[in-house]
């Protein structure tokens, strides 16, 4: 029986196949079509410190290889989740990282010590949401102020620090080493890139439009996903969990090929809402005939020369 | 009853009307749903499943009512019997009913209105359906047995002008206890502003381009008045059926 378990540092999942922020709600929205309790971990929709009511209509668009959202971090906010959501999480056994947002760096500490004193092991701190118009990103794009970030919530925070990066930058690196630094328990990468979606109609003589700009994600940002994997691989030694794309199993693999530990699977749940289940079973099948025993066994075939 | 995700072989797939087209798609297991509820379609290559409202549920049979409007109803357009199409649901909430039903479908709005429709006449309660078409050719004629009152907005078929009107008449003539109705939102929000006047229950089925279909992602969101209280709600999970004060009583739909 192979050991899927990803066992990092303090990174603890029960396998490496997590579901990304923002596409999988707080708890248990898809367990019809996956049981949450069998995935490696579940990223929580970003949560807030008050709730959020997130950007007006038109919020999402389909385009080439994928689909641009701007739903403006609406969510529940901290107090809400911790009595609505997190009991359900709990009570099931499911593996999660709560993902934190937040306008200044009170207020990811703000959000960390909430997290601190109600005993959540694992957290990711989006610093890299394109749709807000203050902070987030911010926080993402500069490695000085990430760098503070990090540090000041690692002083209120003991647990897994995960830190969500931006592809949005330069040199993707340059915050991942910065992040390390700081104290980061391990970084995930990548966010939505910067995108606009244009749809047009001609209708009785008039061009009807639909435009809307924000994160691009699914398929197509595979091949930036993956060159950001490689590149913080080659930065730092903390654990990476690749993110961008991720359809099929084969693309989970290539992922581990790039360097990462873990994956998180994003928009390939709005296509089909089962995959993360199915990754899950198809890893266990592919180690299984294939003789790797455990995770790093089957890394390390991927990652020699 | 539980989501899945379904392939199913196509019994049927006919142009009904200009650029309507209707499904039939074989379920030898039956599938539960209600009228107002949808599925969402996968369309191979693309990223976002497409909504659509069921338009009849036989028990072997679901049929699907769509408009031919981009890529993905295209795709199904040029599909044929014995091909397969893969679905998820069923999603949504669906319509409460009355005693003396009023039910509205404009264009491809129709599909939900003529679920229900069915439905009530199975159960033996009054129900009556209109229905409003840009013109003849569009009419998917082998509906209209089924359809009470008929307006084209040329006169081409039916009674000439809006549903909006022919509603309104019928308002006044039927005084349902529930109305239903389903098309563009400028029809809903006119149609709901008479039966507001006339204090019946009317319910109003919401389109909205979807992610998750879930209700986890909160793309298809709109702004609903909840007891005065303006929210966010999520078109997949808590519609697409709302209640039309909560819609266009906030003035505020989107």
């Amino acid at each position: 029986m192979p050991d899927m378990s990803v066992k990092k540092g303090k990174l603890r999942l029960k396998n490496p196949i997590m579901t990304a922020s923002g596409t999988y709600g707080y708890n248990i929205e898809y367990e019809d079509f996956t049981n949450p309790e069998i995935l490696g971990g579940i990223v929580t929709k970003a949560i807030t410190l008050e709730p959020r009511e997130g950007n007006f209509w038109q919020r999402i668009i389909e385009t080439e290889c994928g689909m641009i959202n701007s739903i403006g971090l609406e969510n529940l906010g901290i107090t809400r989740f911790l009595k609505e959501k997190l009991p359900v999480l709990l009570a099931r056994g499911i593996c999660f990282v709560v993902n934190i947002a937040g306008s200044s760096i009170d207020e990811y500490i703000n959000l960390a010590q909430k997290c601190e004193e109600n005993g959540i092991k694992m957290i990711e701190l989006n610093v890299s949401c394109p749709n807000v118009r203050h902070g987030c990103l911010e926080f993402g794009v500069d490695e000085k102020i990430l760098s503070r970030l990090v540090n000041s919530v690692r002083d209120v925070f003991s647990g897994c620090l995960i830190v969500k990066l931006t592809p949005n930058v330069t040199s993707i690196e340059l915050l991942g080493t910065s992040c390390q630094k700081a104290g980061a328990d391990a970084l995930s990468a990548i966010n939505t890139l910067k995108g606009t979606g244009i749809k047009l109609r001609l209708e009785n003589g008039k061009f009807k439009k639909e435009i809307v700009t924000g994160g691009y994600s699914g398929q197509g940002i595979k091949p930036a996903a993956l060159n950001a994997v490689m590149r913080l691989k080659k930065a730092i030694d903390i654990p990476i969990i690749g993110i961008g794309g991720i359809y099929s199993f084969n693309d989970v693999l290539e992922f581990f090929a790039a360097g990462a530990d873990a994956v998180q699977i994003g928009t390939a749940n709005f296509t089909h809402p089962d995959i993360a289940g199915k990754l899950v079973s198809e890893l266990y099948d592919f180690m299984s005939n294939n003789g790797f025993k455990t995770l790093d066994e089957l890394k390390g075939a991927l990652r020699n020369e | 009853m539980v989501q899945k995700i379904y392939e199913l072989k196509i019994k049927n797939n006919n142009r009904a009307g200009s650029d309507l087209y209707i499904m039939d798609l074989e379920t030898p297991d039956g599938i539960f749903s209600k009228p107002g509820q949808f599925i969402s379609v996968l369309i191979p290559h693309k990223t976002l499943r497409r909504p659509i409202s069921i338009m009849e549920n036989t028990g072997s049979t679901i049929r699907i009512l769509y408009k031919v409007r981009g890529e993905g109803t295209n795709y199904l357009a040029g599909l044929n019997a014995g091909n397969y199409v893969n679905f998820a649901g069923v999603f949504g909430n669906f319509f409460k009913i009355g005693e003396k039903n009023l039910l509205v479908g404009a264009g491809v709005g129709l599909a939900p209105v003529y679920y229900l429709k069915k439905e009530l006449e199975k159960i033996g309660r009054d129900a009556k359906l209109i229905a409003g078409f840009k013109t003849k050719t569009e009419v998917p004629r082998e509906l209209s047995p089924f359809i009470d009152y008929m307006s084209t907005d040329d006169g081409s078929f039916g009674e000439k002008g809006s549903v909006i009107d022919l509603a309104e008449k019928y308002i006044k003539e039927f005084m349902p206890d529930n109305i239903c109705i389903c098309g563009p939102v400028i029809v809903m929000e006119k149609i709901s502003e008479a039966a507001a006047q006339e204090r019946i229950q009317c319910q109003v089925s919401m389109e909205s381009m979807m992610g998750c279909s879930v209700g986890a992602c909160r793309g298809c969101v709109i702004k609903i008045n909840d007891s005065g209280v303006i929210r966010n709600a999520a078109v997949c999970k808590e519609g697409p059926v709302f209640d039309a004060l909560k819609v266009f009583g906030g003035k505020s739909h989107a």
